[in-house]
């Protein structure tokens, strides 16, 4: 009795920005393939969806980063010292070449939304100071 | 912002009501209307949102509803169900 050849599947668990993959061979997900009678998508075929994805996701990150750092007057040392994180970390991140945690995505967002304030505030003041200058002695 | 769901800090008294507020508070950070948002869509696929834009909503989530999500809680986030169930056990609102 011919008995069914038994796969044994090889791969590895990874986690990127919250979602989790799988990683195997190809050879091995092509027969995976086979034997579950399932159809590669020909345009997933290249490989290229899940880079693709994180592309996107580190190109959009970085320069929206680079985008609300500069409108919140901040410089590239200044934002990762008020975040609390080293400045060649958010030299890779800005630069597209690492993908942050959220919990360091949110250090960046909590120090630019502090900055953004402050300088609001700020010129609030300054606008205040010019209204003082320009009333007329009643 | 145009849209407030419920006063900040109020708790949504059903499920029903949670989902169709965070599903509101989910459409000012995606291209789709909060009508046509559901619960199975994913945030980066479906909405297209970026990890910028999920530490807003998350963080916007938090004021809207006065209160704290754990970063390893939204790291796992993937879908507007989650999002949905996450809050809903932070707030403990059932499904009435």
């Amino acid at each position: 009795m011919a008995r069914q050849q038994r796969l044994v599947v090889d791969c590895q668990r990874v986690e990127l920005d919250g979602v989790r993959y799988v990683i195997l061979r190809e050879a091995l997900f092509q027969r995976l393939c086979e034997t579950a009678g399932v159809v590669e998508q020909p345009d997933l075929a290249a490989g290229q969806p899940l880079e693709r994805t994180l592309d996107l996701d580190r190109s959009s990150l970085a320069e929206k980063l680079v985008q609300r750092r500069q409108a919140a007057g901040l410089s590239q040392a200044d934002l990762a010292r008020r975040a609390g994180i080293r400045p060649e970390t958010l030299n890779r991140i800005e630069r597209g070449r690492n993908t942050p945690d959220f919990a360091t995505v949110r250090k960046l967002v909590v120090a630019m939304n502090a900055a953004e304030q402050q300088k609001s505030e700020q010129a609030l003041v300054s606008e205040r100071r010019k209204e003082t200058k320009h009333v007329p002695p009643s | 912002m145009s849209h407030h769901p419920s006063p900040a800090g109020i708790r949504p008294a059903t499920r029903e009501q949670l989902a169709e507020d965070v599903k509101q508070i989910v459409a000012q950070h995606s291209t789709l209307a909060a009508e046509a948002i559901q619960e199975s869509h994913t945030l980066d696929h479906d909405l297209a949102l970026d990890s910028l834009d999920r530490v807003e909503l998350v963080m916007e989530l938090e004021e809207e509803f006065d209160i704290h999500v754990p970063d390893d809680v939204a790291d796992k986030v993937q879908t507007v169900g989650d999002i949905i169930a996450g809050v809903a056990a932070i707030l403990e609102v059932g499904g009435e």
